[in-house]
């Protein structure tokens, strides 16, 4: 009689023990399924499932209907299948041809056909979203607006000791000239000295020579530096001292009619050229002689001039020709002649945020999917 | 008895427990109340403003605005029987912690929508994070044209712009004054010189060409200089793009010095401070006004009633423009889901509405399309001008 309570007791606790687990279970799951996005870790482009057609919510609608371009204005080529991700910040090949992509859910890596997510959920990436990536030569970062990381031996993001050197956490932009990283932040710009010390370069370090310290984007080219903010373009020869303004050009918003905000850099081999929200600026003056004549002239493309809109979200010059992305899609300027691409068939996301090109792949970063085009396809 | 039965062998459950298992009772419960992600309950709005500096009197009564709307749309069960909640955040007018606070509300707090935004610095910055991450961002104080013509996605705006405000400016002195020849005085910042320019743009269209356009610096208080540049180029009307204080002295100095042409100026203008300033000196002077309780009809004599009862004070136009402002993320949310996107998606497809500023509606880059009135400073009191007769 006595073994009895024992015993029911006994097949009780295993009874409350297995419902407990058992309710934990079904909690774990289904909260795990509302926060579990769709990207699978490892999935290949290759084999992936065609995507079904969104919904509503997961697109961004026209302001207007009648947002939609002349199809037979346009060269149509295939693009590739979406690699569906967050909204792309940046994209970036690396030197062994892997493509980064800086997304608003981190980073993700595309290497044969085999993609890899960096989350803050899995500890992989340090921050909730990534902003933009370089390469230095020898180490990949990424800025985020909370900090920079780099990558590390265990295959993984972390938080960059020099990152507290930086004059803000803010990170907007990055670019590397193949041996020293710079960096555009909220509060100034910043490059990496040899002791990997940043050195900041702000409004009151370069006595003014910088306009504003809000480094949206940043580049090299040749021997300058160009930082676009504000209230304008900043333009310093790297090889004088910073803080001498003398050796700073500038470009002002309110008087050159430059549209805020100049949304990326390309550089032709002779030209600068900048993408604004009034389209692609082309200025006049030569790099080899900005220090000699500078003259802000700008020569503006839009879409009067045959672009599919006037924000320009990002440009890069490959293979003798500018591509522009936009929020209507991309399009090629080549010999001052304006070419519109789009798929063959299929749906691409229209908004462009993001270009980046290896050999005659041009990558595509859009508002939630990786894509590419075969360059080599349109000539 | 088959309540006392169930009860007996319920109890004689909880005895047949061990301690341990008894003690686990209150960790199944939360485990089961985190897994249910009771944080979502609330839809989150992010708000920043410059509450206190410069600017903290209208960022005041805007919050003050925004707040009222909120118990009036928690008090009727807030949407879909989830109350919203406003996180607000001080910028302190910093460009740099307004970028903070938005990155922060963002992706830390999760809101699912922005509102704020006084100065073009400060608003550019939040809008900018927020087009980065793809969250709907609503200003309703800020008037640079530039916000809404960058070809944002996310970005929509409740005020009237500078655009507007100038070209019912330039049409009404046209109009009523046969002004071909105003003259300009801007601050030489860049704000000052970006509307300088664009008021020169506008007025073209009207029939008229700026014949001088003077800036000064900050900090600036005798205008004597700039004045005398004016009247030599014999302007028939002078338009001041300054703050307002700045303008009551600009005002003052202009009437001393027998200048008896009109003046004229945008929004700032309407701001108390003008007028308590310039005092008789500012009767007559042409403004525009961003609130006419008028045209919110009975829901904007509803709200200035409920705003004086709430805070003991007259709401103005910033009070006003903030209940307005809450009140469409309002409309969008229950138009759709509250997510980011769906919100977005909502307020781009609100081409008309009415609310206690009146109807308005955004256009097909987020911005309002609501006109610009244009008032008459008299005695102090600004009076819109279809209502000039009747005082």
């Amino acid at each position: 009689m006595s073994e009895n309570p024992q015993k029911n007791g006994k097949n009780n606790g295993a009874g409350f023990w297995l419902l407990l687990f058992g309710i934990a279970l079904a909690f774990y799951f289904i909260n795990e399924s509302k926060r579990s996005p769709e990207n699978v870790r490892g999935e290949s482009i290759s084999q992936r499932a065609p995507e079904p057609p969104a919904a509503t919510v997961t697109d961004i609608a026209p302001r207007k209907i009648s947002d939609s371009n002349d199809p037979s204005a346009t060269l149509q080529i295939p693009f590739s299948r979406p690699v569906k991700t967050a909204a792309v910040n940046d994209l970036l090949v690396d030197p062994a041809g892997t493509l980064w992509a800086a997304t608003e859910a981190g980073i993700v890596s595309i290497r044969n056909d085999q993609i890899k997510h960096y989350r803050l959920a899995d500890g992989t990436f340090p921050f909730p979203q990534a902003q933009c990536l370089a390469h230095d030569g020898s180490r990949l970062w990424a800025g985020t607006l909370f900090g920079l990381c780099v990558f590390n031996e265990n295959k993984r993001f972390v938080r960059a000791e020099a990152s507290r050197g930086l004059p803000s956490q803010m990170i907007w932009d990055m670019t590397s000239d193949g041996k020293t990283l710079w960096v555009g932040t909220q509060s100034g710009a910043a490059f990496l000295g040899k002791d990997d010390n940043f050195v900041v370069i702000d409004e009151e370090g370069s006595n003014g020579g910088l306009r504003q310290n809000w480094c949206q984007r940043i580049f090299r080219v040749e021997n300058w530096f160009v930082a676009s903010h504000d209230n304008g373009i900043s333009l310093w020869n790297t090889s004088f001292p910073a803080a001498n303004p003398e050796w700073w050009k500038n470009i002002d918003h309110a008087r050159s009619g430059l549209t805020r905000p100049v949304t990326d850099f390309a550089f032709d081999g002779k030209y600068l050229w900048l993408s604004t929200p009034r389209g692609v600026l082309h200025l006049t003056t030569p790099v080899s002689r900005f220090f000699s004549d500078f003259m802000p002239n700008l020569v503006s493309y839009s879409r009067v001039h045959g672009l599919p809109a006037d924000r320009i979200n990002s440009m890069i010059h490959h293979r003798g020709a500018l591509w522009v992305a936009t929020n209507e899609g991309i399009a090629r300027i080549k010999n001052e002649h304006i070419q519109l691409i789009s798929p063959e068939s299929g749906n691409f996301a229209r908004h462009i945020r993001k270009l980046a090109a290896s050999g005659d792949l041009l990558w595509l970063g859009t508002d939630n999917a990786i894509q590419f085009i075969n360059t080599a396809m349109v000539d | 008895m088959m309540v006392k039965r169930h009860y007996l062998r319920f109890v004689a459950f909880l005895k047949s427990l061990d301690i341990y298992q008894l003690l686990s009772l209150p960790v199944l419960l939360l485990v089961i109340m985190f897994s249910g992600d009771f944080r979502t309950t609330d839809i989150r709005i992010g708000v920043i403003l410059p509450l206190t500096g410069a600017g903290s009197l209208r960022a005041g009564s805007h919050r003050n605005g925004l707040e009222l709307a909120l118990k009036h749309i928690n008090a009727q069960g807030g949407i879909n029987g989830r109350k919203i909640r406003l996180e607000t955040r001080d910028s302190k007018g910093s460009a740099t912690l307004a970028a903070e606070l938005a990155r922060d509300l963002i992706y830390e707090t999760e809101v699912v929508s922005l509102i704020g935004g006084l100065s073009p610095a400060e608003t550019r910055v939040i809008q900018q994070v927020a087009e980065n991450a793809q969250v709907p961002f609503l200003t309703a104080l800020c008037t640079h044209h530039e916000i809404t013509e960058n070809g944002s996605i996310f970005t929509f705006r409740s005020i009237t712009d500078d655009k507007s405000q100038f070209e019912a400016l330039a049409e009404f002195s046209a109009r009523r004054f046969n002004c071909r020849k105003p003259a300009l005085i801007y601050d030489s910042t860049l704000y000052g010189a970006e509307s300088a320019h664009k008021y020169m743009e506008i007025c073209i269209k009207f029939g008229q060409q700026v014949c001088a356009a003077v800036s000064y610096q900050p900090d600036s208080l005798n205008f004597r200089r700039q004045l005398q540049v004016i009247q030599a180029s014999n302007p028939d009307a002078l338009v001041l793009l300054t703050p307002a204080d700045i303008a009551a002295i600009i005002t003052r100095q202009a009437r001393e010095a027998r200048f008896n042409h009109p003046i004229l100026g945008g929004n700032h203008l309407s701001l108390p401070e003008y007028s308590t300033v310039s005092g008789v000196y500012a009767e007559s002077v042409i403004t525009t006004m961003p609130f006419n309780p008028r045209l919110g009809g009975q829901r904007a004599d509803y709200f200035l009633s409920e705003y004086y009862d709430t805070y003991s004070s007259q709401a103005d136009s910033f009070a006003a423009l903030g209940y307005e402002a809450l009140m469409l993320k309002v409309l969008a949310l229950r138009a759709g889901e509250a997510n980011r996107l769906a919100i977005r998606n909502s307020l781009a497809q609100l081409h008309g509405w009415e609310s206690v500023a009146g109807s308005g509606g955004f256009d097909n880059h987020g911005n309002q399309v609501r006109p610009a009135e244009i008032a008459i400073i008299k005695e102090r009191q600004k009076i819109p001008v279809n209502l000039e007769a009747l005082f």
